[in-house]
Formats: structure tokens, sequence, C-alpha cells
């Protein structure tokens, strides 16, 4: 039952993932990025409740704070160039 | 009993799938950055929130339906913070909304 | 708020939090996590991070009942947003305008930007706090209707009641 959720969440994957290829500005595929890692999130937790293997929860919980932290550090190396601005030095 | 919470939460978590199908083609069908943005709210709020419910039904009430509520508050509060972040930075680097009425060409 | 019991609550949600993570019951780990706990509102302490700001227990149980709320406007949002991508020819009008909200708080107006952007089909772009102002993005005139007619912010105003974060 949760294989056939597994299947409509890989095609969703695939879909956000022909915007990002295709998407014409930076911001596109910066979006398409961050609905893949929410996405995958999602993937990983029905995946852990299919093969009765909760630890996978975990992982998720990581991989969330990761996807933002990921989407802020593109968002400010492309505005200002560096990841450091705004440093005291 | 168990037999009528497992078919609820099965029915939840597929609806939460098919929101997220909707989101993606969404993703796909708008014309700017913008009219995506409300594309993939729907997926992470009311797909994300309905599959961790049908999940959290599912499990019944332990530890592990706890970490699926910390999941959930995560992903409504940290998404919300990315497509703010988001449609600023596309505003500071002059990206002007469309103004379009009807159909929208690519 | 008391100050002292403001420390405790902290330390006793932080271990919960490391408590649930672990779920084991070993001496050593438990009084691992206690020690971290400790240690932490210490620091945080000492930065003069806690206060009512940090973690607003008070608007609590009002919060529930705003979530709720809350929930169910995202749930209708998506339904009607859902309905526009799938239907033929997407009847979009995307809208960009200013609106004025009457939060006098700062929690309340950021409690009131993120509501906006967690619902779909409106999205809160720029955000000014001193003239509490929000550029909102909206994908239909209905949408944006909805949020002109003032619904949620007299709810968020009426949740933060009296207090003066």
């Amino acid at each position: 039952m949760f294989s056939i959720v597994i299947f409509i969440i890989s095609i969703t994957l695939i879909i956000s993932l022909y915007r990002a290829l295709i998407g014409p500005t930076l911001f596109d595929r910066l979006l398409a990025a961050n609905i893949i890692g929410t996405t995958t999130v999602l993937f990983l937790i029905v995946y852990g409740f299919m093969t009765n293997r909760t630890d996978f929860l975990d992982i998720a919980i990581t991989y969330i704070l990761l996807n933002l932290i990921g989407t802020f550090a593109v968002l400010k190396y492309f505005r200002y160039g560096t990841l450091s601005h705004g440093e005291e030095e | 009993m168990i037999v009528l919470q497992t078919y609820i939460s099965y029915g939840l978590v597929i609806l939460g799938s098919i929101f997220l199908l909707i989101g993606a083609i969404g993703l796909v069908r708008m014309p700017d950055v913008f009219t995506r943005m409300h594309a993939t709210s729907v997926m992470e709020t009311t797909g994300a929130s309905l599959i961790i419910f049908g999940l959290i039904i599912y499990s019944g009430l332990n530890a592990v339906s706890l970490k699926l509520v910390l999941v959930l508050l995560a992903i409504l509060y940290l998404s919300s913070v990315a497509t703010h972040a988001l449609a600023r930075a596309c505003i500071h680097d002059n990206i002007k909304p469309i103004k379009v009425s009807g159909r929208a060409k690519k | 708020m008391n100050k002292l019991l403001l420390i405790f609550i902290q330390i006793v949600a932080l271990f919960l939090f490391w408590y649930l993570l672990s779920g084991k019951n070993f001496i050593l780990l438990i009084s691992v996590g206690l020690i971290c706990s400790v240690l932490i509102v210490f620091y945080q302490n000492k930065l003069k991070m806690v206060d009512d700001e940090s973690m607003p227990i008070s608007i609590l149980p009002k919060a529930v009942l705003y979530w709720v709320w809350l929930y169910k406007e995202v749930i209708q949002s998506s339904l009607y947003v859902s309905k526009l991508i799938l239907s033929k020819e997407m009847d979009i009008t995307p809208q960009y305008s200013k609106i004025k909200s009457n939060q006098k708080t700062t929690m309340g107006f950021n409690i009131y930007a993120n509501s906006i952007t967690m619902t779909p089909g409106t999205i809160s772009v720029i955000i000014n706090n001193t003239s509490k102002e929000i550029d909102i993005h909206a994908l239909t005139k209905d949408t944006k209707a909805s949020l002109e007619n003032g619904t949620m912010d007299n709810r968020i105003k009426k949740l933060m009641g009296d207090t003066d974060v």
C-alpha cells in the first residue's frame, strides 16, 4: 500500500527535477531544489514506515534543517558573492 | 477498529501524495516565479500535513508519532520562511511579477 | 513573567527533546542530556535570550485554537489553488500590492506575515516593522480579497491579547 505512495512521490520528484533543469532564472531552480528537499523528507518518512525502520525519522529531522540552510546559503552567495558577508573583521 | 484506523491512515496518506502531485504539476504549468511559489505552497502545507497526519494515525500514540509532530512543525515553519526569503531575493534582484489575466503564455 | 520559571521551563523542554530523540533509559545518557540542557540554558541566559519573546508560553493555549483555524483556512485555499492548477485555462490574475496591518506588537506582526506566507495563494514579500505594512503577492483577486477583509488580522490581535512583546 505504501508502495503506491512511494510511486506517486517519485513522479513528483521527477516533475520537480524537470522544472529545476529548464527553469529560466536562478530562483526557479532554487525553488525547485527547495521543494525537492521537502519532498525527499516525506519520501524518507514513508519509506521508513514501509520497511518498518522508523529510525529514518531522525535523518528526516536533520534533512529539513539542512534544506533551509542550503537554500539560504545559495541565496546569500548569489546576492553578495561570498558567504562571510557581514562579519566584523 | 484497528482495520478502520488503517484504512483512514491509508486514505489520508494517498490524498496527501495526490496534493504533492498537483503542486508539482502547478510548478511546471505556472508562468513566472511568484506564481510557482503558490504552487509549491500547496505541496509543503497541505500535502506534507496530510501525509504526516495519516502516518500519526497509523502509528498510534508513541514516541514515533511525537517525532512526526516535530517533523510537521519544522516543515510548516521553515518552508514558509524559505519561501519568504526567496520572494524577497527575487524583488531585490529586480524581477517584476507578471500582470496577465486569462490564459498565461509560456 | 518570572525569570526563574522561564529558565526552568526551558531546561525541561530541552531535556524532553533530548529524551524523545534518544529514547533510551541508560543512566549515562540521561545524565549527559540533563547536563547539556543546563549548560545550554546557562549560556542562553548569559546572552539575555531567555525572555517572553523566545518562549511565548503565555499565549500558547490561545495559539492552539488559532492553529486549528489557520489549518482550516490553509485546506480551503489549497483546494482553491488546486482547482485552478488543474483547470484547462488557468484563470490567474496575479496581484502585487501593499496592505496595512493594525498589529501593535512585533510578535503579532511576525505571526501575521508568517500566516500569510503559509496560506497558499498569498505570499508576504517585503515586511516593514516600523510602519506595519506588508507587500503581498496574491495569485488571484479572490485570495487578495480574503486577506483584505481583515479576518486573520483581527484573530491575531485577539490572540495576542494584552502582551507587549
